[in-house]
């Protein structure tokens, strides 16, 4: 058997065997691994620089964490009923995603205003190794999230024109639960874990 | 949006909102006393969370079998690689 889609998918308006690309599949699980790593970093700092830690992470606003979670969740749960409209289920497909859109671009605001308190409160990515962290592992997630926030444009764009390409609609939720999966993590890990 | 709540996504982003201020109430010195326990409680709720992620929004739960072993592989080794870290280290 080959990791292609069968023919049971492309007719049915079941999900399918592999959603979106097969080779997708190879990316997220390439992308999943280096944060993996990465959440690997924190714990290690965690462990190894406890009164470095604790008073930085004091230093960030668990709340806004908070609200960036919850902004991405309902944005996850937007794209997911969205993809189920497109299969026949209830609500609008382009209004769906267009909510997704939405909370992703509020994300993006919540944490450059998040970026904006740290660094007028002196704390840049060269202040210790917690910061370094911080930014690095916030940073790369940033980036997923607005290369996440242009491909649903894209498949807010696609779904309204004639020629609807689910492989593409599924590929790219696949994708934005993707930026969310990590985010459940990073937050946990970063905002709230105590150290010492 | 109450029928879409109660639809399996709807369903899986209530438990995840509820897991989400579970875990900021954990970490907001409400938690255990045992700071330790608090941060393999946190990464367990977490990994719990990149799960149901997994299986509802991206649809692994329909998903070929491989790719379904794949990620709860994923997922086990990340809950037991962080969790390990915190008592080995």
């Amino acid at each position: 058997m080959t990791l292609t889609q069968t023919p049971r998918d492309a007719r049915s308006n079941r999900p399918a065997a592999f959603p979106g690309e097969p080779g997708l599949w190879f990316f997220l699980f390439a992308d999943m691994t280096l944060f993996a790593c990465l959440f690997g970093v924190v714990v290690y700092i965690r462990d190894d620089q406890p009164e470095v830690f604790a008073p930085s992470q004091a230093a960030l606003s668990q709340t806004l964490g908070l609200v960036n979670t919850l902004l991405l969740l309902t944005g996850s749960l937007l794209v997911a009923l969205g993809v189920n409209a497109l299969r026949g289920g209830p609500g609008r497909v382009d209004r769906m995603f267009a909510g997704g859109i939405a909370c992703g671009a509020a994300f993006l605001g919540v944490k450059v205003l998040e970026w904006g308190h740290a660094i007028a409160d002196g704390h840049t990515a060269s202040t210790n190794d917690f910061f370094s962290a911080y930014y690095m592992l916030t940073g790369i997630h940033l980036a997923h999230v607005t290369i996440g926030l242009g491909v649903l444009i894209a498949m807010y764009r696609n779904v309204r024109s004639p020629n609807v390409r689910r492989n593409l609609v599924e590929g790219g939720a696949c994708y934005w639960h993707l930026v969310d999966l990590l985010w459940v993590v990073l937050f946990p890990l970063v905002y709230l874990m105590p150290a010492g | 949006m109450t029928t879409a709540l109660r639809t399996p996504a709807g369903i899986s982003w209530l438990v995840l909102v509820g897991l989400s201020l579970l875990s900021y109430w954990v970490g907001t010195d409400h938690g255990l006393d045992n700071k330790d326990a608090a941060c393999a409680a946190l990464i367990a709720v977490a990994v719990g969370k990149v799960y149901l992620i997994g299986a509802e929004f991206m649809e692994l739960r329909h998903a070929d079998v491989r790719l379904r072993r794949g990620f709860q592989v994923y997922c086990a080794i990340l809950a037991t690689g962080l969790i390990g870290m915190l008592f080995v280290l």
